[in-house]
C-alpha cells in the first residue's frame, strides 16, 4: 500500500481524531501511549509496595543432648540451633 | 602448534602491537588522490567517474538533507568494498570478519540516522513505528513489533557483513584443503573440488561487493525514512 499520509480525507470524530492509524499525528499519539503505556506498567511493579514479613529474632540455643538411638557419636552430643521465637 | 580453520580470523599482532590498523589503513594508500589538475589522467578520471556514478545514484531517493551525507556513504563503500576484495587474497587478514570493527560502523551510524530523525521531525519518525491502517486491535502489538526491528537493525547490519565474509572464507578455506588433501588420494575428485573451489572463489568475489553495497544502501534506506 502506498506510504504517503492523505490526512485529509480522513474526517475522524472524538478520540479517533487524535488515535488513530491513519493520520501521522493520529499515529504518533498511538506510539506515545503505548509507551507512556508500557512505562506506567513498568513503574507500577518497581514501586509497588512489597509485603512486609515480619521481624522474628533469632536466637541460638545451646543444647546438650543425649544422642539418638544407633548414633555412633560420643556420650554428649552438642546441639546448636536456630530457633524462631 | 594445533592450528585451526578459525586462526585466519585472529586479529594479527607483532611484538603487542596490533596489526589490524594497518589492515584498515591500507585502503587509503592504495587510490591515487585526485590532483588540483583540470584534466588527470585516465586512471584518476576513471576512479573519479566510478565514483561520482555511484554516490549519484545512491542518493537518488535522498532529500538535498540526506545529501550531506554523500561523502561519508561514498567512502565507507569504497573502504568496505575494497577491505573485503583484499581479505580475498591468500594468506590476507580480512577487518570486516570482525563483529567489532562491523558494530563499530553500523550502530553509530544508525543512531545518527535516528537521532537526525527524532531531532529534526519528531512526528514522522514516531509516526513510522506504526503502519498505515493497522486494525485497533493490533495497534500495541504492531508498535512493539515495529519498535522491536528498529533497534535491531545496528545488529542485523554488523551481523551480515560479519557473517557473509566469514562464512565465505571459511568455506574457502575448507574446499582448499579438501583439494590438497585429495590431490594424492584422487585426483579427479581433487580436481572437480578445485573447480568448486574456483566457483566459490567467484561467488565470493561477488558475495564481497554486494555485501559492502548492501550494508551502506540500507544505511541509506535508514536516512531516508528520518530526513
Amino acid at each position: 500500500m502506498g506510504g504517503h499520509d492523505a490526512g485529509t480525507h480522513h474526517q475522524f470524530t472524538g478520540i479517533a481524531k487524535y488515535f488513530n492509524s491513519y493520520t501521522i499525528t493520529g499515529r504518533r499519539n498511538c506510539v506515545l501511549a503505548t509507551y507512556a503505556s508500557i512505562a506506567a506498567i513498568i513503574l507500577f511493579f518497581k514501586l509497588k509496595p512489597k509485603k512486609q514479613k515480619a521481624v522474628k529474632s533469632r536466637c541460638i540455643v545451646i543444647k546438650l543432648g543425649v544422642p539418638e538411638a544407633g548414633c555412633p557419636c560420643f556420650d554428649l552430643v552438642t546441639m546448636v540451633q536456630l530457633c524462631k521465637e | 602448534m594445533m592450528t585451526s580453520f578459525f586462526d585466519q580470523f585472529a586479529s594479527p599482532s607483532y611484538l603487542g602491537i596490533p596489526l589490524i590498523a594497518i589492515a584498515i589503513a591500507l585502503p587509503w594508500v592504495l587510490y591515487p588522490t585526485p590532483s588540483s589538475r583540470w584534466i588527470n589522467n585516465r586512471l584518476i578520471t576513471i576512479q573519479g567517474w566510478f565514483i561520482n556514478r555511484f554516490t549519484n545514484q545512491l542518493l537518488l531517493p535522498l532529500n538535498v538533507g540526506g545529501h550531506k551525507w554523500a561523502l561519508l556513504l561514498a567512502s565507507l563503500m569504497i573502504f568496505l568494498i575494497t577491505i573485503n576484495m583484499l581479505g580475498l587474497l591468500p594468506y590476507t587478514f580480512t577487518p570486516t570478519t570482525q563483529l567489532s570493527l562491523n558494530m563499530g560502523f553500523a550502530v553509530p551510524l544508525w543512531l545518527a540516522t535516528v537521532i537526525i530523525g527524532m531531532r529534526n521531525q519528531p512526528t514522522v519518525a514516531l509516526g513510522h513505528l506504526l503502519p498505515e491502517g493497522t486494525p485497533i486491535p493490533l495497534i500495541p502489538v504492531l508498535i512493539i513489533i515495529e519498535t522491536i526491528s528498529l533497534l535491531i537493525r545496528p545488529l542485523a547490519l554488523g551481523v551480515r557483513l560479519t557473517a557473509n565474509l566469514t562464512a565465505g572464507h571459511l568455506l574457502i578455506q575448507l574446499i582448499a584443503t579438501a583439494v590438497f588433501v585429495l590431490l594424492p588420494m584422487m585426483p579427479t575428485v581433487a580436481i572437480l573440488t578445485a573447480t568448486v573451489l574456483f566457483l566459490l572463489t567467484l561467488l565470493e568475489v561477488a558475495v564481497a561487493m554486494i555485501q559492502a553495497y548492501v550494508f551502506v544502501l540500507l544505511l541509506s534506506l535508514y536516512l531516508q525514512e528520518n530526513v
